[in-house]
Protein backbone atom coordinates (compact mmCIF):
# COMPACT_ATOMS: atom_id res chain seq x y z
CA UNK A 1 0.00 0.00 0.00
CA UNK A 2 1.13 3.57 -0.95
CA UNK A 3 1.11 6.56 1.80
CA UNK A 4 0.99 9.58 0.68
CA UNK A 5 2.77 13.36 1.32
CA UNK A 6 1.02 16.70 0.38
CA UNK A 7 4.38 17.49 -1.93
CA UNK A 8 3.46 14.95 -3.75
CA UNK A 9 5.88 12.19 -2.86
CA UNK A 10 4.65 8.37 -2.15
CA UNK A 11 6.18 5.97 0.13
CA UNK A 12 5.38 1.46 -0.44
CA UNK A 13 4.70 0.83 2.92
CA UNK A 14 5.29 -2.99 2.21
CA UNK A 15 8.67 -2.49 0.39
CA UNK A 16 9.95 0.67 1.08
CA UNK A 17 9.90 2.20 -2.49
CA UNK A 18 10.00 5.75 -2.79
CA UNK A 19 8.45 7.86 -6.24
CA UNK A 20 6.54 11.03 -6.84
CA UNK A 21 2.84 10.74 -7.75
CA UNK A 22 1.39 10.43 -11.44
CA UNK A 23 -0.51 14.07 -10.64
CA UNK A 24 3.10 15.85 -10.08
CA UNK A 25 4.69 14.36 -13.39
CA UNK A 26 1.72 15.61 -15.32
CA UNK A 27 1.86 18.87 -13.81
CA UNK A 28 6.29 18.57 -14.48
CA UNK A 29 5.77 17.96 -17.86
CA UNK A 30 8.66 16.74 -19.93
CA UNK A 31 11.11 15.33 -17.40
CA UNK A 32 14.76 15.88 -18.06
CA UNK A 33 16.67 15.58 -15.29
CA UNK A 34 17.00 13.66 -11.77
CA UNK A 35 19.40 13.33 -9.07
CA UNK A 36 19.02 10.85 -6.60
CA UNK A 37 20.27 9.98 -3.28
CA UNK A 38 23.27 7.68 -2.93
CA UNK A 39 22.99 3.98 -1.19
CA UNK A 40 23.25 4.36 2.61
CA UNK A 41 22.33 7.96 2.94
CA UNK A 42 20.87 8.55 5.72
CA UNK A 43 17.79 11.71 5.93
CA UNK A 44 15.07 12.88 7.99
CA UNK A 45 11.50 13.41 7.10
CA UNK A 46 10.69 15.87 4.90
CA UNK A 47 13.90 17.01 4.23
CA UNK A 48 14.92 17.59 0.53
CA UNK A 49 16.80 14.34 -1.14
CA UNK A 50 16.46 14.31 -4.39
CA UNK A 51 15.80 16.69 -7.37
CA UNK A 52 13.34 16.62 -10.29
CA UNK A 53 13.62 18.83 -13.52
CA UNK A 54 11.55 19.21 -16.21
CA UNK A 55 12.29 21.44 -18.98
CA UNK A 56 9.86 24.38 -17.47
CA UNK A 57 11.02 23.85 -13.88
CA UNK A 58 13.55 22.31 -11.00
CA UNK A 59 11.91 20.59 -7.63
CA UNK A 60 12.92 18.78 -4.97
CA UNK A 61 11.74 15.91 -3.49
CA UNK A 62 11.05 15.55 0.29
CA UNK A 63 11.68 12.70 2.45
CA UNK A 64 8.10 11.20 3.53
CA UNK A 65 9.37 9.70 6.25
CA UNK A 66 12.98 9.36 8.07
CA UNK A 67 15.30 6.58 7.23
CA UNK A 68 18.08 5.37 5.12
CA UNK A 69 18.35 4.58 1.27
CA UNK A 70 19.03 0.99 0.37
CA UNK A 71 18.31 1.30 -3.30
CA UNK A 72 18.30 3.57 -6.22
CA UNK A 73 16.96 3.39 -9.87
CA UNK A 74 19.80 3.81 -11.36
CA UNK A 75 18.25 3.17 -15.09
CA UNK A 76 15.99 6.20 -14.33
CA UNK A 77 18.47 8.66 -13.47
CA UNK A 78 20.40 7.68 -16.66
CA UNK A 79 17.09 8.32 -18.62
CA UNK A 80 14.98 10.83 -16.57
CA UNK A 81 12.74 11.02 -19.57
CA UNK A 82 11.53 7.43 -19.02
CA UNK A 83 9.61 8.39 -15.89
CA UNK A 84 7.04 10.10 -18.21
CA UNK A 85 6.44 7.21 -20.05
CA UNK A 86 6.19 4.96 -16.34
CA UNK A 87 4.89 7.79 -13.85
CA UNK A 88 4.26 4.85 -11.46
CA UNK A 89 7.89 4.18 -11.40
CA UNK A 90 9.59 4.00 -7.83
CA UNK A 91 12.92 6.75 -7.52
CA UNK A 92 14.60 5.05 -4.58
CA UNK A 93 13.96 2.24 -1.95
CA UNK A 94 14.47 2.86 1.56
CA UNK A 95 14.57 1.66 5.19
CA UNK A 96 12.01 3.09 7.40
CA UNK A 97 13.89 4.48 10.66
CA UNK A 98 10.43 5.34 12.99
CA UNK A 99 7.70 3.31 11.52
CA UNK A 100 5.16 5.56 13.71
CA UNK A 101 5.66 8.66 10.96
CA UNK A 102 3.52 6.56 8.21
CA UNK A 103 0.41 7.74 10.21
CA UNK A 104 1.19 10.90 9.60
CA UNK A 105 1.10 10.32 5.55
CA UNK A 106 -2.04 10.51 4.07
CA UNK A 107 -3.80 7.92 2.28
CA UNK A 108 -4.65 7.59 -1.47
CA UNK A 109 -8.32 9.03 -0.75
CA UNK A 110 -6.78 11.94 1.31
CA UNK A 111 -4.20 12.76 -0.93
CA UNK A 112 -6.57 12.70 -4.00
CA UNK A 113 -8.92 15.09 -2.04
CA UNK A 114 -5.74 17.16 -1.46
CA UNK A 115 -5.17 17.97 -5.23
CA UNK A 116 -8.96 18.29 -5.86
CA UNK A 117 -8.75 21.54 -3.57
CA UNK B 1 -3.15 34.60 -8.92
CA UNK B 2 -6.97 36.17 -9.42
CA UNK B 3 -7.17 34.96 -13.07
CA UNK B 4 -10.57 36.68 -13.67
CA UNK B 5 -8.46 39.98 -14.13
CA UNK B 6 -6.12 38.93 -16.47
CA UNK B 7 -6.87 39.75 -19.59
CA UNK B 8 -7.61 37.10 -22.64
CA UNK B 9 -6.34 36.58 -26.30
CA UNK B 10 -9.41 36.80 -28.99
CA UNK B 11 -8.64 33.29 -29.58
CA UNK B 12 -8.71 31.98 -26.26
CA UNK B 13 -11.95 29.83 -26.92
CA UNK B 14 -8.98 27.49 -28.77
CA UNK B 15 -6.71 27.44 -25.85
CA UNK B 16 -9.27 25.71 -24.14
CA UNK B 17 -10.52 23.66 -27.00
CA UNK B 18 -6.89 22.55 -27.17
CA UNK B 19 -6.30 21.59 -23.34
CA UNK B 20 -4.09 24.57 -22.60
CA UNK B 21 -2.36 24.80 -19.30
CA UNK B 22 -2.66 28.24 -18.93
CA UNK B 23 -0.80 30.76 -16.99
CA UNK B 24 -0.17 34.12 -15.89
CA UNK B 25 1.97 36.11 -17.95
CA UNK B 26 2.60 39.65 -18.04
CA UNK B 27 -1.29 40.24 -16.89
CA UNK B 28 -2.43 37.96 -19.75
CA UNK B 29 -4.08 34.21 -19.42
CA UNK B 30 -1.63 32.68 -21.85
CA UNK B 31 -0.88 28.90 -23.12
CA UNK B 32 2.28 27.86 -21.44
CA UNK B 33 2.08 24.05 -23.32
CA UNK B 34 -0.67 21.85 -24.69
CA UNK B 35 -1.33 18.26 -24.07
CA UNK B 36 1.63 17.07 -26.37
CA UNK B 37 3.99 19.01 -23.76
CA UNK B 38 7.00 21.66 -24.65
CA UNK B 39 9.52 18.88 -25.86
CA UNK B 40 7.14 17.60 -28.51
CA UNK B 41 5.61 21.28 -29.14
CA UNK B 42 9.16 22.40 -30.07
CA UNK B 43 10.31 19.35 -31.93
CA UNK B 44 7.04 19.67 -34.28
CA UNK B 45 7.92 23.87 -35.12
CA UNK B 46 11.91 22.49 -35.99
CA UNK B 47 10.47 19.89 -38.67
CA UNK B 48 7.46 20.87 -39.74
CA UNK B 49 5.18 24.01 -37.82
CA UNK B 50 4.40 25.54 -34.66
CA UNK B 51 1.33 28.07 -34.12
CA UNK B 52 1.97 30.32 -31.60
CA UNK B 53 -0.51 33.22 -30.05
CA UNK B 54 1.20 36.44 -29.24
CA UNK B 55 -1.88 38.40 -29.04
CA UNK B 56 -0.78 39.38 -26.01
CA UNK B 57 2.40 41.47 -27.45
CA UNK B 58 1.98 44.92 -28.21
CA UNK B 59 0.96 46.44 -31.51
CA UNK B 60 1.54 50.40 -31.85
CA UNK B 61 1.26 52.54 -34.97
CA UNK B 62 2.99 55.91 -35.47
CA UNK B 63 1.60 57.89 -38.26
CA UNK B 64 2.54 61.98 -39.06
CA UNK B 65 5.31 63.52 -41.05
CA UNK B 66 7.19 63.59 -37.66
CA UNK B 67 7.01 59.72 -36.61
CA UNK B 68 10.73 59.33 -38.03
CA UNK B 69 12.37 62.04 -36.08
CA UNK B 70 10.47 60.52 -32.99
CA UNK B 71 11.58 56.98 -33.48
CA UNK B 72 15.17 58.42 -34.17
CA UNK B 73 14.59 60.08 -30.72
CA UNK B 74 14.02 57.07 -28.42
CA UNK B 75 16.33 53.97 -30.63
CA UNK B 76 19.70 53.94 -31.75
CA UNK B 77 18.57 52.70 -35.49
CA UNK B 78 18.71 55.05 -38.66
CA UNK B 79 14.88 54.64 -39.25
CA UNK B 80 14.94 56.69 -42.31
CA UNK B 81 16.91 53.79 -44.16
CA UNK B 82 14.11 51.61 -43.31
CA UNK B 83 12.54 50.74 -46.49
CA UNK B 84 8.96 50.29 -47.19
CA UNK B 85 8.13 46.80 -46.49
CA UNK B 86 10.77 46.50 -44.18
CA UNK B 87 11.08 45.16 -40.53
CA UNK B 88 13.88 45.87 -38.34
CA UNK B 89 14.91 44.85 -34.88
CA UNK B 90 15.60 47.93 -32.52
CA UNK B 91 15.65 49.19 -29.12
CA UNK B 92 13.87 51.92 -27.20
CA UNK B 93 16.83 53.26 -25.07
CA UNK B 94 17.14 55.12 -21.93
CA UNK B 95 19.40 58.42 -21.30
CA UNK B 96 21.59 55.75 -20.42
CA UNK B 97 21.60 53.67 -23.07
CA UNK B 98 19.56 51.18 -20.91
CA UNK B 99 17.13 48.91 -22.93
CA UNK B 100 13.92 50.27 -21.95
CA UNK B 101 12.36 47.48 -24.88
CA UNK B 102 13.47 45.55 -27.39
CA UNK B 103 11.11 45.92 -30.41
CA UNK B 104 10.05 45.69 -34.48
CA UNK B 105 9.56 48.13 -36.56
CA UNK B 106 7.96 48.06 -39.56
CA UNK B 107 7.81 50.88 -42.37
CA UNK B 108 4.19 50.23 -43.43
CA UNK B 109 4.36 53.44 -46.08
CA UNK B 110 2.22 55.70 -44.28
CA UNK B 111 3.42 54.95 -41.11
CA UNK B 112 5.45 53.28 -38.38
CA UNK B 113 4.29 49.72 -36.96
CA UNK B 114 5.63 49.03 -34.02
CA UNK B 115 5.35 45.31 -31.69
CA UNK B 116 6.82 45.41 -28.45
CA UNK B 117 6.55 43.01 -25.66
CA UNK B 118 3.64 42.56 -23.50
CA UNK B 119 5.72 43.35 -20.16
CA UNK B 120 6.91 46.77 -21.76
CA UNK B 121 4.03 47.68 -23.31
CA UNK B 122 3.04 50.18 -20.47
CA UNK B 123 6.64 51.76 -20.56
CA UNK B 124 6.99 51.73 -24.12
CA UNK B 125 3.55 53.60 -24.74
CA UNK B 126 4.98 56.43 -21.83
CA UNK B 127 7.93 56.83 -23.36
CA UNK B 128 6.32 57.34 -26.72
CA UNK B 129 3.94 59.61 -25.54
CA UNK B 130 6.77 61.22 -23.79
CA UNK B 131 8.80 61.90 -26.58
CA UNK B 132 6.19 63.09 -29.21
CA UNK B 133 5.65 66.42 -27.02
CA UNK B 134 8.52 67.59 -28.37
CA UNK B 135 7.00 66.89 -32.00
CA UNK B 136 3.80 68.56 -34.17
CA UNK B 137 2.81 66.51 -36.72
CA UNK B 138 2.23 62.82 -34.69
CA UNK B 139 -0.28 60.13 -33.64
CA UNK B 140 -0.30 57.15 -32.18
CA UNK B 141 -2.20 54.08 -32.07
CA UNK B 142 -2.22 51.25 -29.93
CA UNK B 143 -4.21 48.66 -31.75
CA UNK B 144 -6.14 47.06 -28.85
CA UNK B 145 -8.51 45.59 -31.44
CA UNK B 146 -5.19 43.07 -32.96
CA UNK B 147 -4.75 39.72 -32.01
CA UNK B 148 -1.77 38.15 -33.39
CA UNK B 149 -0.38 34.79 -33.83
CA UNK B 150 3.26 33.50 -35.42
CA UNK B 151 3.38 30.36 -37.62
CA UNK B 152 7.20 28.94 -37.44
CA UNK B 153 9.07 26.23 -38.68
CA UNK B 154 10.30 24.57 -42.35
CA UNK B 155 6.25 24.13 -43.35
CA UNK B 156 5.06 27.15 -42.64
CA UNK B 157 4.96 28.38 -45.90
CA UNK B 158 3.65 25.87 -47.29
CA UNK B 159 0.47 25.87 -44.48
CA UNK B 160 -0.20 29.86 -45.34
CA UNK B 161 0.55 30.35 -49.21
CA UNK B 162 -2.92 28.92 -50.01
CA UNK B 163 -4.38 31.92 -47.80
CA UNK B 164 -2.63 35.20 -49.11
CA UNK B 165 -1.47 35.76 -52.75
CA UNK B 166 2.55 36.34 -53.33
CA UNK B 167 3.20 35.53 -49.62
CA UNK B 168 6.10 33.33 -50.97
CA UNK B 169 7.61 36.49 -52.36
CA UNK B 170 8.34 38.24 -48.72
CA UNK B 171 11.76 37.31 -47.85
CA UNK B 172 13.12 37.02 -43.54
CA UNK B 173 12.34 40.72 -42.51
CA UNK B 174 9.87 41.50 -45.28
CA UNK B 175 6.45 42.72 -44.36
CA UNK B 176 3.10 43.05 -46.30
CA UNK B 177 -0.30 44.74 -45.96
CA UNK B 178 -2.99 42.46 -47.00
CA UNK B 179 -6.68 41.18 -47.00
CA UNK B 180 -8.40 37.93 -46.35
CA UNK B 181 -11.66 38.18 -46.85
CA UNK B 182 -12.10 41.91 -47.16
CA UNK B 183 -10.40 42.01 -43.72
CA UNK B 184 -6.93 44.08 -43.24
CA UNK B 185 -4.13 41.71 -42.18
CA UNK B 186 -0.54 42.63 -41.30
CA UNK B 187 1.88 39.80 -42.39
CA UNK B 188 6.00 39.96 -41.28
CA UNK B 189 8.17 37.19 -42.23
CA UNK B 190 9.78 37.29 -38.88
CA UNK B 191 9.76 35.36 -35.79
CA UNK B 192 11.65 34.26 -32.49
CA UNK B 193 12.58 30.84 -33.29
CA UNK B 194 15.77 30.41 -35.27
CA UNK B 195 12.86 29.20 -38.44
CA UNK B 196 11.52 30.58 -40.95
CA UNK B 197 8.05 31.53 -40.86
CA UNK B 198 5.48 34.67 -39.80
CA UNK B 199 3.80 36.98 -37.92
CA UNK B 200 0.03 37.57 -38.46
CA UNK B 201 -1.92 40.45 -36.93
CA UNK B 202 -5.62 41.00 -37.75
CA UNK B 203 -8.76 41.77 -36.30
CA UNK B 204 -10.30 39.56 -33.59
CA UNK B 205 -12.59 37.73 -35.52
CA UNK B 206 -10.07 36.69 -38.35
CA UNK B 207 -7.66 35.83 -36.29
CA UNK B 208 -10.08 33.17 -34.67
CA UNK B 209 -10.99 31.97 -38.03
CA UNK B 210 -7.65 31.75 -39.92
CA UNK B 211 -6.31 30.20 -36.11
CA UNK B 212 -8.59 27.73 -36.69
CA UNK B 213 -7.92 26.62 -39.91
CA UNK B 214 -4.01 26.72 -39.68
CA UNK B 215 -4.93 24.31 -36.60
CA UNK B 216 -6.56 21.90 -38.89
CA UNK B 217 -3.42 21.57 -41.04
CA UNK B 218 -2.05 18.77 -40.06
CA UNK B 219 1.01 20.51 -40.53
CA UNK B 220 0.92 22.49 -37.89
CA UNK B 221 0.97 22.35 -34.03
CA UNK B 222 -0.38 24.41 -31.37
CA UNK B 223 2.77 25.63 -29.41
CA UNK B 224 2.93 27.84 -26.23
CA UNK B 225 4.90 30.03 -23.89
CA UNK B 226 7.19 27.23 -23.02
CA UNK B 227 8.57 25.56 -26.85
CA UNK B 228 8.41 29.35 -27.71
CA UNK B 229 11.03 30.32 -24.76
CA UNK B 230 13.09 26.67 -25.48
CA UNK B 231 12.83 27.60 -29.33
CA UNK B 232 14.71 31.46 -28.37
CA UNK B 233 17.40 29.90 -26.38
CA UNK B 234 18.47 27.28 -28.66
CA UNK B 235 18.49 30.48 -31.53
CA UNK B 236 20.10 32.67 -28.95
CA UNK B 237 18.02 35.26 -28.73
CA UNK B 238 17.65 37.17 -26.16
CA UNK B 239 14.14 37.76 -23.99
CA UNK B 240 13.31 40.90 -21.88
CA UNK B 241 13.56 40.70 -18.33
CA UNK B 242 16.57 37.99 -18.76
CA UNK B 243 19.08 39.19 -21.12
CA UNK B 244 17.79 42.75 -21.53
CA UNK B 245 16.96 45.20 -19.03
CA UNK B 246 16.79 49.41 -18.12
CA UNK B 247 20.53 48.55 -16.88
CA UNK B 248 21.77 46.57 -19.89
CA UNK B 249 22.95 48.13 -23.04
CA UNK B 250 22.61 46.63 -26.80
CA UNK B 251 26.51 46.08 -26.38
CA UNK B 252 26.57 44.34 -23.50
CA UNK B 253 23.58 42.03 -24.96
CA UNK B 254 25.78 41.37 -28.02
CA UNK B 255 23.57 43.19 -30.03
CA UNK B 256 25.51 45.40 -31.45
CA UNK B 257 24.58 45.17 -35.15
CA UNK B 258 21.44 46.34 -34.23
CA UNK B 259 22.47 49.87 -33.58
CA UNK B 260 22.69 51.84 -36.84
CA UNK B 261 26.49 52.65 -37.55
CA UNK B 262 25.11 56.35 -39.42
CA UNK B 263 23.57 57.37 -35.60
CA UNK B 264 26.87 56.19 -34.21
CA UNK B 265 29.16 58.36 -36.59
CA UNK B 266 26.57 61.24 -35.71
CA UNK B 267 26.71 60.44 -31.93
CA UNK B 268 22.75 61.64 -31.76
CA UNK B 269 21.18 58.86 -29.65
CA UNK B 270 20.19 58.28 -25.83
CA UNK B 271 22.95 56.75 -24.39
CA UNK B 272 25.61 56.83 -27.08
CA UNK B 273 28.74 58.34 -25.08
CA UNK B 274 28.13 54.93 -22.99
CA UNK B 275 27.02 53.01 -25.95
CA UNK B 276 29.94 54.39 -28.71
CA UNK B 277 32.75 53.78 -25.73
CA UNK B 278 31.80 50.23 -25.12
CA UNK B 279 31.66 49.94 -29.24
CA UNK B 280 35.44 51.02 -28.61
CA UNK B 281 36.41 49.85 -26.04
CA UNK B 282 34.71 47.06 -25.65
CA UNK B 283 31.22 45.93 -22.19
CA UNK B 284 32.51 45.57 -19.21
CA UNK B 285 29.86 42.69 -19.06
CA UNK B 286 28.92 40.32 -22.66
CA UNK B 287 26.54 37.96 -23.24
CA UNK B 288 27.52 34.63 -23.66
CA UNK B 289 26.16 31.15 -24.76
CA UNK B 290 27.11 28.41 -22.02
CA UNK B 291 26.80 24.80 -22.17
CA UNK B 292 26.56 23.32 -18.88
CA UNK B 293 28.38 19.56 -18.41
CA UNK B 294 25.84 16.42 -17.65
CA UNK B 295 22.19 16.51 -18.07
CA UNK B 296 21.15 19.30 -15.27
CA UNK B 297 19.49 22.33 -16.48
CA UNK B 298 21.44 25.73 -15.54
CA UNK B 299 18.84 28.11 -14.78
CA UNK B 300 18.54 31.45 -14.30
CA UNK B 301 20.05 33.27 -11.51
CA UNK B 302 22.85 30.33 -11.09
CA UNK B 303 25.99 31.74 -10.14
CA UNK B 304 28.73 31.88 -12.66
CA UNK B 305 32.87 31.32 -11.15
CA UNK B 306 36.21 31.74 -12.52
CA UNK B 307 38.99 29.52 -10.20
CA UNK B 308 36.72 30.48 -7.72
CA UNK B 309 36.45 34.21 -9.16
CA UNK B 310 32.51 35.02 -9.24
CA UNK B 311 32.41 36.44 -12.88
CA UNK B 312 28.45 36.87 -13.70
CA UNK B 313 25.10 34.85 -13.28
CA UNK B 314 23.13 32.87 -15.86
CA UNK B 315 20.19 35.10 -17.23
CA UNK B 316 18.43 32.18 -19.37
CA UNK B 317 18.83 28.22 -19.07
CA UNK B 318 16.87 25.25 -19.30
CA UNK B 319 17.44 22.03 -21.70
CA UNK B 320 17.26 22.40 -25.01
CA UNK B 321 15.29 19.53 -26.90
CA UNK B 322 17.11 19.85 -30.49
CA UNK B 323 20.40 19.70 -28.79
CA UNK B 324 19.01 16.77 -26.41
CA UNK B 325 21.28 18.73 -23.17
CA UNK B 326 21.12 21.55 -21.31
CA UNK B 327 21.91 25.35 -22.37
CA UNK B 328 22.40 28.30 -20.85
CA UNK B 329 22.80 32.25 -21.57
CA UNK B 330 24.34 34.14 -18.97
CA UNK B 331 26.40 37.51 -18.23
CA UNK B 332 29.57 37.54 -17.30
CA UNK B 333 32.08 39.92 -16.98
CA UNK B 334 33.84 40.29 -20.41
CA UNK B 335 37.46 39.68 -19.99
CA UNK B 336 36.77 35.93 -19.53
CA UNK B 337 34.75 36.02 -22.53
CA UNK B 338 36.58 33.16 -24.74
CA UNK B 339 34.68 30.65 -26.54
CA UNK B 340 35.40 27.10 -25.45
CA UNK B 341 36.99 28.11 -21.93
CA UNK B 342 35.20 26.82 -18.81
CA UNK B 343 33.31 28.44 -16.47
CA UNK B 344 31.64 26.57 -13.17
CA UNK B 345 27.89 26.98 -12.26
CA UNK B 346 27.29 27.13 -8.63
CA UNK B 347 24.12 24.92 -7.87
CA UNK B 348 23.65 24.36 -4.16
CA UNK B 349 27.23 22.47 -2.89
CA UNK B 350 27.30 21.35 -6.30
CA UNK B 351 30.00 23.22 -9.27
CA UNK B 352 28.72 22.18 -13.04
CA UNK B 353 31.38 22.95 -15.68
CA UNK B 354 30.18 25.46 -18.16
CA UNK B 355 31.91 25.82 -21.85
CA UNK B 356 31.64 28.84 -23.14
CA UNK B 357 29.98 29.02 -26.89
CA UNK B 358 29.42 31.22 -29.68
CA UNK B 359 25.41 31.91 -30.60
CA UNK B 360 23.21 30.32 -31.78
CA UNK B 361 23.23 26.76 -30.21
CA UNK B 362 21.19 25.73 -33.06
CA UNK B 363 21.74 27.50 -36.81
CA UNK B 364 19.20 30.02 -37.75
CA UNK B 365 17.04 28.89 -41.30
CA UNK B 366 15.80 32.15 -42.28
CA UNK B 367 14.39 32.66 -45.65
CA UNK B 368 17.12 34.98 -46.95
CA UNK B 369 17.13 36.68 -50.23
CA UNK B 370 19.45 34.88 -52.17
CA UNK B 371 22.39 37.21 -53.03
CA UNK B 372 23.36 37.02 -56.85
Amino acid sequence: MKKYTKTHEWVNIENGEVGITENAIELLGDIVFLELPDVGKEFSKDSPIAVVESVKAASDIYAPVSGKVTEKNEDLETSPEDLNENPKSWLFKIEVSNKDELNSLLDEQEYQKEIDK
Amino acid sequence: MNINKLKSSPIEELHIKNNARLVDFAGWSMPVQFSSGIINEHISTRTSSGLFDISHMGQIAITGMDSCKLLESITPTDIKSIQPGRVRYSFILNEKGGIIDDLMITNEGESYYLVVNASRTKNDLDEIFNAAKSFKDISINHLHSKGMIALQGPKAIEVIKSYFDDINKLNFMDYKKTTYKDVEVRISRVGYTGEDGFEISTSKDLLLELTQNFLNDKRVSFCGLGARDTLRLEAGLPLYGNELSESITPIQADLGFAVSSSRVNKKDFRGAKKIINEINNGPEFSRVGLLPEGKRPVRKDTLIYKNGEKIGKVTSGGYGPSIGSPISMGSIKSQFNKTNDHLEAQIGNNFIPLKITSFPFVPHRYHRKRKV
